[in-house]
């Protein structure tokens, strides 16, 4: 190393992150067979009305898959000739349960972790159960887990056993698949355009009797496509909506006059499935300059489904994960070989993580129309934005890399519960009619998040410092000093936050509801953090705890604003319970466990040295 | 335990404590809420003259904490006097009460259909906690009403009101109107979220000194049953413990908005008309979230619906006291800004001084 120049070594440790972030930007390479033919990235970026939201089908196909099957690419089964076909994108994937659901039945799409209800798919098959089974497996069960789902269903989601609770999932997630399937037609039409086309032809025929069977015929078919869709495909320009495909072709029948895109829709499908590309690209150009000629900016808003669709490809959330986990690893090399060009890559490099996060956020917020924090998703990344800016000024004060090394462990840990958390469907959701008010959303639910990021920054402060006491070198016994101040500060600082915050959001309520505080279990939780932060500051001030004391109590504020921030939701009771889960249940239980083995820890480990200092 | 027990239980108490069997006493086990925040309350005020300075320096934290403690005592004169009810009004419908779903109270409506006269009638209500110590009750009589009283036998707070079979034999001798037929068991109080309990009692109902009879009344029963006395009708029942306003409430509207293509609500409106005669106020109020109506010291906000979006619920909250919050804000906020510019200014000497 030591022959090289330090600009080599900063080139050197710059290319690889160079290049994984190259790597997101052309969109990812169609590899199948039958798709690859096809333009399947314009195809995606196609805008369609879903759950309130119009957004592309790209993102649609993205959170359904990670829904359906828990990871962002489907694996195939090896073929006939024992080669595995090479991964599905969800694009892909998506294009065949839209236009060839014969063929998307038999991927093996749906998780299923539940035991008991692998044992139960695969009871009459020759198949060994497994975590994922197809559409058509799935339906060879139908009898037997669909009752079971309806009964537990009636349940309160707290009641259901780990079983009922896999089936009620399994049920859900294969109604939402069967709806995306059924959403430009019922998936059994061979030649919808053909049939579309016929339709047309009658509107002119003389015979009443013929045009009356069909006429009942096609309202009984677009009846049946309008209870099943899922997908609002067709943007109508005269009332500035969009309709699913039954209702189009519905208002068809009544106006004698089939929709244009309904049509560009049934033509699009039938070139897909019988592989004709020309034809399938020629439609797609034509849909798209519809679009274009048609009132766009009353329908939707062009520039941000673009937006949308290559903040799905970048993802800065998951590249900037990514640099956090390089930065913190070159954070360790510098520590232990102690190189200063080490350190001068890290500058760069969290430069770019904290760019990298703000841009997400910013798209997010103009995606959405929103503050920042609508549901517990984007909560989790604006705590980590927040511990992230907070570590800025901790590093100018450290400068030896402790504030990078908050920055990143504390901006990887929550991009990684956004991840978790993003299993669910859609993060960028319709928000429920309660807390449909920008002002509060923006000012209440900023400050609180922002007082949870202090926390998390004072926590690891704590943990840093009982582990920076390991040793008792002179720079040991500074770097603790520092942290000291540091901790006491960013205490203030969270003071400060959560109680403004708590206050704001107390306002809130008095403005909605009446009254300023009524112990849901959401303001517990922030009341616990603000007599937590005002208990460690009088107890320091008062002289009750010292150093070591504040980092054990700022650690234990690890504990308290972890409850308060997933506890209270997995209550599900309260105003405030509005993202209800159990799976992190454990991960909470599991946290606060290490939170207070360190604290043990660290105060019996104080107990030892001070027993040391006394006898030497 | 649902939250409301949760509250009465540890927040809203004074000693928390667990019952010795067979007696009605408590075994204090922890402080309750009201406890903690009044010893609070206390070090707040003591803590005024025995620690802080008066120093100019000091006024920004003395205001912070004057802050709380007013905050403090605000809230725990809110919890104590507020009240919290119900409205639920169906489109078209005036309503002139709201109704607390917690407590029950016994009504007694004497009318007299065969006097032109008459145009009002007499109504006698006696709270839950008056029926719980059971026992005889006089109710004062009206000028042109008759002398009432009332026996409570048996007050169950929580029951199950079945049909009686015919081999039991009934609890009292003389029952008349439901209790015939339907037979009720105590059950435990509910502890659910959304549950609420079904109060039945056993009453013995005397009109000018002669008993009419021994009735089962419960919350179960939703029609009030009715006997006769001379010219004047009596109906009696158990209703949600009501509160008459000096105004009417008319649902014009009530509308439920999805957002298009989903079941996600995106708002709910009720558009109503306040009628005050005594203020002579009449106007068309729409109370949607985020958007409460605030009138005479009551808030009423958007709190459901029901019967497909014909009906709407508004809940009534009571709270003189909501205006201390928001001068606490205004306090602790003072008390940050003075601690901040004694900072600021000590931080730009320090700067002066070096350079």
């Amino acid at each position: 190393m030591k022959s090289l120049p330090s600009k080599a070594i900063l080139i050197l440790l710059l290319l690889p992150v160079a290049l994984f972030l190259l790597r997101a930007l052309p969109p990812a390479k169609i590899t199948q067979e039958h798709q690859s033919q096809f333009d399947v990235h314009e195809f995606s970026a196609l805008p369609v009305l879903m759950n309130g939201r119009i957004k592309p089908l790209d993102t649609i196909a993205r959170n359904s898959l990670l829904a359906l099957h828990g990871k962002s690419k489907l694996k195939l089964p090896a073929g006939p000739d024992g080669k595995r076909p090479p991964a599905l994108t969800p694009q892909a994937w998506f294009m065949d349960v839209l236009m060839r659901a014969e063929v998307a039945d038999q991927y093996p799409l749906f998780l299923v972790e539940n035991v008991e209800l692998q044992e139960l798919l695969t009871a009459d098959q020759e198949k060994a159960p497994g975590k994922y089974y197809s559409f058509i497996e799935v339906s060879r069960q139908q009898s037997e887990y669909v009752p079971v789902a309806e009964q537990a269903s009636e349940l309160d989601a707290t009641q259901r056993s780990p079983y009922q609770r896999a089936v009620v999932r399994l049920y859900r997630n294969v109604q939402h698949y069967y709806q995306l399937k059924n959403s430009i037609c019922s998936e059994g039409s061979e030649q919808f355009s053909r049939e579309l086309a016929s339709l047309e032809k009658s509107f002119l025929l003389e015979d009443k009797e013929l045009k009356k069977t069909i006429y009942t015929q096609f309202t009984n078919y677009f009846g049946f496509v309008e209870q099943r869709a899922k997908l609002y495909l067709i943007p109508d320009e005269t009332n500035t909506s969009w309709q699913t495909s039954g209702q189009a072709g519905k208002r068809a029948l009544a106006e004698k006059n089939i929709h244009p895109t309904l049509m560009l829709w049934a033509q699009l499908r039938d070139a897909y499935r019988h592989t004709a590309p020309e034809a399938f690209q020629s439609y797609l150009g034509q849909y798209q300059t519809f679009l274009e000629q048609t009132d766009g900016p009353a329908l939707y808003s062009p520039t941000r489904i673009k937006t949308e669709v290559l903040f799905n490809r970048i993802s800065p959330f998951s590249r900037a994960m990514e640099i956090y986990v390089y930065l913190f690893l070159l954070l360790l090399i510098f520590w232990l070989s102690g190189k200063p060009p080490l350190y001068r890559v890290t500058h760069l490099l969290f430069l770019f993580a904290v760019i990298l996060h703000t841009t997400g956020l910013i798209a997010r917020i103009y995606l959405q129309g929103r503050p920042p924090v609508t549901n517990l998703y984007s909560s989790a990344i604006f705590v980590g934005w927040g511990c992230i800016l907070l570590s800025l000024p901790l590093e100018r004060m450290m400068k030896s890399g402790i504030g990078y090394a908050v920055g990143a462990i504390l901006g990887f840990s929550t991009l990684l519960i956004a991840y978790h958390l993003s299993f669910d469907g859609d993060t960028m959701e319709m928000m429920q009619a309660v807390l449909d008010s920008n002002f509060w959303l923006a000012t209440h639910v900023i400050v609180i998040t922002l007082g949870y990021s202090a926390m998390f920054v004072a926590g690891i402060l704590g943990i840093i410092y009982i582990v920076r006491t390991l040793t008792a070198t002179e720079q040991a016994k500074q770097d603790a000093k520092a942290l000291t101040t540091l901790t006491f500060g960013v205490v203030c600082f969270a003071l400060l936050f959560s109680f403004t915050g708590t206050v704001l959001g107390g306002i809130w309520a008095d403005q909605s509801w009446g009254r300023f505080w009524g112990w849901d279990p959401k303001e517990n939780g922030a009341l616990m953090i603000v007599i937590w932060n005002a208990v460690i500051l009088h107890a320091r001030l008062a002289g009750m705890i010292r150093d070591r004391g504040l980092a054990l109590c700022a650690i234990g504020g690890n504990i308290i604003t972890a409850f308060s921030w997933f506890g209270v939701n997995m209550l599900g009771v309260g105003l405030h319970s509005y993202g209800f889960m159990d799976r992190a249940f454990w991960w909470l239980i599991g946290f606060t466990l290490s939170q207070l083995v360190i604290i043990l820890f660290g105060y019996f480990w104080g107990l030892h040295k001070s027993s040391l200092d006394h006898t030497s | 335990m649902g939250i409301y027990q949760t509250q009465e239980i540890y927040f809203q108490s004074w000693v928390i404590g667990i019952p010795l069997p067979g007696t009605d006493f408590r075994i204090p086990l922890l402080p309750g809420g009201h406890l903690v925040s009044t010893v609070l309350l206390i070090n707040l005020i003591t803590g005024f003259f025995a620690r802080f300075s008066w120093k100019v320096k000091k006024w920004g934290l003395m205001l912070i904490h004057l802050g709380i403690l007013v905050l403090l005592a605000g809230q725990m004169a809110c919890e104590i006097t507020s009240v919290e009810s119900r409205m639920t009004i169906r489109e078209g419908e005036s309503i002139n009460y709201s109704e607390n779903l917690r407590q029950v109270e016994l009504a007694i409506i004497e009318t007299s259909p065969n006097d032109p006269n008459a145009r009002l009638d007499n109504v006698y209500c006696i709270t839950e906690h008056r029926l719980e110590d059971r026992g005889s009750i006089t109710l004062p009589s009206l000028s042109d009403g008759a002398e009432i009283s009332v026996t409570v036998l048996d007050w169950l707070p929580h029951s199950n009101p079945v049909n009686r079979k015919s081999v039991t034999t009934p609890p009292y001798p003389g029952i008349q109107g439901a209790g015939q037929f339907v037979q009720v068991t105590p059950l435990p109080p509910v502890t659910a979220m959304d549950a609420i309990d079904m109060p039945s009692a056993w009453i013995e109902v005397f009109v000018d000194g002669n008993s009419q009879g021994t009735w089962l009344v419960s919350r179960a029963i939703g029609m009030p049953q009715s006997f006769r006395v001379g010219d004047k009708v009596y109906h009696i029942g158990l209703r949600p413990e009501r509160y008459y306003k000096p105004y009417t409430i008319k649902l014009l509207d009530f509308t439920h908005e999805q957002y298009a293509g989903s079941d996600i609500p995106k708002n709910f409106n009720s558009r109503i008309q306040l009628t005050d005669p005594a203020l002579a106020e009449k106007r068309l109020v729409d109370i949607y979230m985020n958007h409460p109506l605030r009138y005479r010291g009551e808030t009423f906000f958007q709190a459901g619906y029901a019967d497909r979006d014909t009906t709407t619920i508004l809940q009534v909250v009571q709270n003189s006291f909501w205006q201390i919050p928001y001068l606490s804000c205004a306090l602790v906020s003072l008390g940050m800004i003075h601690q901040f510019l004694l900072n600021f200014l000590k931080f730009i000497q320090r700067n002066r001084s070096q350079a």
